[in-house]
């Protein structure tokens, strides 16, 4: 009977979580949209809804209705594995992020994340590194020469920076000696407990490494368009194409945001006031700064050339990142 | 004598480069720009007008009396009554035209001896909106006015004829004849994108 | 002091070439040498200390269908050493020519323009294919045999109006149209795949600002080879002028060089005053300065904001056209139009300045420096902007006297070739102003100097609007010349001005037997028109030298080894308007 209760439970939270993900994702291009707007002194979506707050709901309603049309000579299985290749793993690192501790309304314990596993950041980073798949197969299977050259700078890319952005996690790892990431908020304490104070260098490291996993702005080599017309999926229409995005530049910027916050800024701890739903409101509000720091930089740096990404990966973020590990480690070798 | 000015390529210090200073730099502008207001216009919602020299569609000045002193000379073999396109038929701006078969005008003697405008066609579709013609057209008939919506779903609708031609020009010199030949119609409907100006 | 080479200089050179006639009219002198010493006579010039005519200009040939031989090539070189110009000119034997590639390799594209127009084939010439138009089409259309109006060959039926004809001027027959098999032909004849794949980058891409085609042989990402299809964007003004008057040409210019009409429409109408010997009153000159620097800031405006998007700066993009939409607003308001304004005038402008502009312009120099400063801080210092420009398509000075570059990127190699100096037309010779020169001649370097040059046309407009207010109740055009047409006021109120504007409307400016050729400083380089007049109303040969034809043509030199996110920054440096390469 109980593992009957914790199936449901289970099925219900990822349900809700999988909506809800859906949900923000869509309202998360509203976002990014107004924001792109205001910062070059445009308004932005402003018809549908006031002030276009419909306009995701439009958008999807067009995305889902849009011909779908899938060239004549591309490899069909691919072709349709890759858009799901990249969205799945995406949301799937859902699962072991928590939003909070557990705790009772109306006298049921919720636990307000799917599964909380003792290696819950490893998970992530190997879901993580899985739609690296999605973008070279939609690379391959495209048969088309543009895609290629983005899918296969998308790859480059990822490599680097997948590398870089595990080392530089061992760094708050190690200060909070444990895999889960409840537990590394925990070993949070207070203001000057968050681990952004002790770890800068990981930070840094961390954001870069976000926004070239998410491919934003000065990383956005695989669909620069001025160059590659629209990268990895260009040959890609109607929803198959609506998901790329979605998953790189929404989906993936705020689940690795919530990484980042958890492992840095304390993830859902703050001052309880706003009652048993401050946990939650906190850790939303320090994801969408950084989130919004994301879309700040995106809209406002140029882009960097691919050899030179790569050359910033392996030359400068991985010896800074095992730089860190190191001084790290001295430091709790003295402190004991 | 030739002044040159060699330019200085300026190079990131070592704490510009540690701390991201240019990095930061960028998103100051930005940052400021976010506060400021839209300077959009809301284009099917909101029109502006443009100025008077505005060269749009073109259209007709009608016979009221306005003429300039050249219309008593080659007015005079023409049947025009008041109210109606002043075209002489001098085919000027046809002449001037760097495009001249857009024009398709025709006159017709009529049995007094007078001569009378039937036709006067002008297709918009090979138009460069240079304005050569309005410069040519000595009895201050042809002119352009402030429309610029004429794109159209067939190519027969832009050609323009004679009677709605005088219909535009009666109407732009209702609306804009007394005005004075500023640089804009009016202060407020640019203030948005320029801020505000003191005017002399 | 003028720019062309004295008489008695070029006389001298008789005693070492038999048979050179030396012609002059104005100051624009012109030499002719037989076609056997050409190649010699071309090469002495270049290297003799005492000529040193460097730098290829221009390259052109001009169809006398009554004379026997019936072809004439003119050379345009330049001497920066002397700061002296000349043209060279050479009957041509039958159809085929020695070419210059070997001394100038700028004269690469301008010799596949005169075997694409008109059917010359020069000997020596490494790639003697078509330049604008399809391998497989069979005309030479600048021939003076061939219809002005083309040939209309092919039916071409309107697919929806069926037998219901449009307009009166319609003709559903048109001339010939490439086909898919046609374009094929024309691409394999300009690049043999060598390297892994060939990328078709263009006609219709984001990066190449307009239609322009880049064929890339890539290894990997690294261009290995490089060749351009230019064309898609060809409409034969060359063609057209030569049925025009000089008047009705002004707004074809315009449509040139579409992002800086008014620097065209200055330097077309410059030319053509010289040809027939209008002065313009001195406020028309001031005004068409003013418009002209006006004009240069708004076109490196927008090349500012198409660069900035190609290299991912997108925010950047709609700040300078919050900028530039303020000059669009001064320029509709002054000229009519916002683009294509055709504000000039032979002998000078179209209307005196309306009512506020001159306030609406000291505003905008009051607050543009301001958005200067928030560009400059956006990308000047940017890490990664250095990173994506510096030693991009580094141009040495040589490169600059070889290829004929000019404007932009002749400054960012240290070349001081700015017309506005050496040759300076309307008010330039009175107002104060410095040239930015680069010290690499990389694409950072051109962008350092477009941005400092936006500060010089910004100080060249305070003095422009100083000088005008004292000149306020001046005369915006010299309408007493026998050429100018009279303005409208005139041709109300006087019956002799408007017998005038019939005169010059019907049968042209007849302007004198002879020959100019007179630059611009056009914001992508020199533009120069070379007029040959027959003493008719129109120009019997219009040749439109066009510095982004020029600049272009080195581009594949310049991108061979390295890639492709290197094509979009050098092609942003480089700014090329299609409309302009193309004519």
């Amino acid at each position: 009977m109980e593992i009957l209760g914790t199936v449901i439970g289970v099925v219900v939270k990822s349900l809700i979580f999988i909506v809800g993900m859906f949900l923000a994702a869509a309202y998360l291009t509203l976002i990014e949209r107004k924001f792109a707007g205001h910062v070059q002194q445009r308004p932005g979506p402003l018809h549908v809804g006031f002030h276009g707050l419909l306009q995701p709901i439009a958008d999807a309603l067009k995305v889902l209705t849009k011909e779908d049309i899938v060239p004549a000579n591309v490899d069909r299985v691919l072709f349709y594995l890759a858009s799901l290749l990249a969205f799945v793993p995406a949301i799937m690192i859902l699962a072991v992020i928590p939003f909070g501790e557990p705790f009772t309304l109306f006298g049921i314990e919720i636990k307000p994340y799917i599964t909380d596993l003792n290696v819950g950041l490893i998970l992530a980073l190997a879901f993580g590194s899985i739609s690296i798949y999605g973008v070279i197969f939609a690379g391959w299977a495209s048969n088309s020469k543009y895609p290629m050259i983005g899918g296969l700078r998308k790859a480059a890319v990822l490599i680097g920076y997948e590398v870089a952005l595990g080392f530089a996690m061992v760094g708050p790892l190690m200060m909070a000696g444990s895999f889960s990431l409840r537990e590394i908020v925990a070993a949070q304490d207070g203001f000057f407990g968050a681990f952004i104070w002790y770890q800068p260098i990981a930070f840094i490291v961390i954001l870069f490494a976000i926004l070239a996993e998410t491919g934003r702005t000065p990383f956005d080599v695989q669909e620069a368009e001025a160059e590659l017309v629209s990268g990895y999926n260009t040959e890609y229409s109607g929803m198959k194409f609506g998901l790329f995005p979605l998953a790189e530049w929404y989906i993936g910027t705020f689940v690795l945001s919530a990484i980042a916050v958890i492992l840095f800024f304390g993830g859902w701890k703050g001052p309880q006031i706003f009652g048993f739903l401050s946990p939650f409101i906190w850790f939303f509000l320090k994801v969408a700064m950084m989130f919004m720091f994301f879309l700040w930089v995106h809209w406002t740096l140029p882009r960097y050339r691919v050899d030179q990404i790569t050359e910033i990966a392996w030359k400068v973020m991985l010896p800074l990142s095992l730089l860190n590990i190191f001084i790290t480690a001295i430091i709790i070798l003295i402190k004991g | 004598m030739i002044k040159v000015k060699f330019l200085e390529r300026p190079n990131l210090n070592l704490w510009e480069k540690v701390f991201f200073l240019d990095f930061i730099n960028g998103l100051k502008v930005t940052f400021k720009n976010l506060l400021r207001k839209t300077i959009t216009t809301k284009y099917p919602y909101e029109k502006l007008t443009p100025p008077k020299r505005f060269r749009g569609v073109h259209a007709h000045r009608v016979k009221d009396g306005q003429e300039p002193p050249s219309f008593a000379v080659l007015g005079k073999f023409m049947e025009i009554n008041y109210d109606e396109s002043r075209c002489v038929a001098c085919y000027m701006c046809q002449q001037a035209c760097p495009m001249p078969t857009l024009f398709k005008i025709e006159a017709v003697q009529l049995p007094n001896g007078k001569k009378r405008v039937t036709k006067f066609e002008m297709n918009l579709l090979n138009c460069l909106y240079c304005g050569l013609c309005v410069d040519a057209c000595p009895v201050d008939c042809l002119i352009m006015t402030d429309i610029y919506e004429s794109a159209n779903y067939h190519r027969k609708n832009c050609v323009i004829h004679m009677e709605d031609m005088s219909d535009r020009g009666r109407d732009f010199d209702r609306r804009r004849k007394q005005e004075k030949d500023r640089i804009w119609i009016d202060d407020q409907e640019r203030t948005k994108l320029w801020g505000q100006i003191r005017w002399t | 002091m003028s720019i062309w080479i004295e008489k008695q200089k070029v006389e001298e050179l008789k005693k070492l070439f038999s048979s050179v006639e030396v012609y002059e009219y104005r100051d624009v002198v012109w030499v002719e040498v037989d076609t056997q010493y050409i190649k010699n006579f071309l090469k002495f010039l270049k290297e003799d200390p005492n000529y040193s005519f460097k730098m290829f200009v221009d390259f052109t040939v001009v169809d006398h269908p009554l004379h026997n031989p019936r072809f004439q090539a003119v050379y345009i070189l330049y001497s920066p050493d002397f700061n002296k110009r000349v043209i060279v000119k050479s009957w041509i034997n039958g159809e085929t020519h020695p070419t210059a590639t070997d001394i100038w390799k700028g004269a690469k594209w301008a010799e596949r323009e005169a075997y694409d127009m008109f059917g010359i084939r020069f000997e020596g010439h490494d790639n003697l294919v078509r330049m604008f138009l399809w391998e497989t089409y069979p005309y030479f259309p600048l021939r003076k045999d061939f219809p002005k109006e083309g040939i209309k060959e092919v039916y071409l039926p309107s697919l929806n109006e069926g037998e219901n004809i449009p307009s009166h001027d319609y003709d559903p027959y048109h001339t010939r149209v490439p086909t898919l098999e046609d374009l094929e032909i024309t691409e394999r004849k300009r690049i043999n795949k060598q390297n892994q794949i060939v990328l078709n980058w263009g006609p219709l891409h984001p990066g190449t600002h307009g239609t322009i085609w880049f064929l890339f042989d890539m290894e990997g990402e690294t261009i290995k080879n490089c060749d351009i299809i230019l064309g898609q964007l060809h409409r034969g003004i060359e063609k057209l002028a030569e049925d025009l008057t000089y008047t009705q040409i002004i707004p074809y210019t315009d449509r040139m060089d579409y992002i800086s009409a008014i620097c065209s429409n200055v330097a077309y109408v410059n030319a053509v005053e010289k040809i027939l010997d209008v002065e313009p009153p001195e406020k028309a000159k001031w005004i068409r300065t003013m418009m002209a620097e006006l004009q240069r800031i708004n076109s490196h405006l927008l090349w500012l904001g198409t660069t900035a998007l190609d290299l991912g700066a997108l925010t950047m993009f709609l700040y300078t056209f919050r900028e530039r939409e303020k000059l669009m607003d001064i320029i509709e308001g002054i000229a009519g139009i916002r683009l294509n304004s055709s504000f000039m005038r032979i002998g000078g402008v179209r209307y005196d300045l309306p009512e506020g502009a001159i306030e609406v312009i000291e505003h905008f120099i009051k607050d543009f420096p301001s958005r200067i400063k928030d560009y400059e801080d956006l990308l000047t210092k940017n890490r990664i902007w250095i990173k994506r420009n510096k030693d991009v398509g580094i141009v040495t000075k040589e490169d600059v006297y070889q290829y004929g570059l000019t404007g932009v990127m002749a400054r960012s190699a240290g070349v001081p070739y700015d017309i506005r100096y050496i040759q300076p037309t309307d008010a330039y010779g009175e107002v104060d102003f410095e040239i930015p020169l680069g010290t690499v001649g990389d694409a950072y370097d051109r962008y350092l100097i477009r941005m400092e040059e936006m500060k010089q046309s910004l100080n060249i407009v305070r003095q422009c609007v100083d000088k005008l207010k004292t000149l306020e109740n001046d005369k915006h055009i010299a309408t007493e010349n026998p050429y100018v047409l009279p303005t409208l006021q005139e041709t109300f109120t006087s019956i002799e001005a408007m017998v005038k504007d019939f005169n010059l409307r019907i049968y042209g400016e007849q302007a004198p037997i002879g020959e100019v050729y007179l630059s611009g400083e056009n914001p992508r380089g020199e533009l120069g028109f070379y007029i040959v007049s027959k003493g008719e109303g129109k120009p019997y040969r219009l040749r439109i030298r066009s510095g982004a034809f020029y600049n272009l043509q080195a581009f594949p030199e310049l991108i061979r080894g390295r890639t492709v996110a290197d094509a979009v920054a050098l092609l942003g440096s480089i700014d090329p308007v299609v409309g302009e390469t193309d004519r």
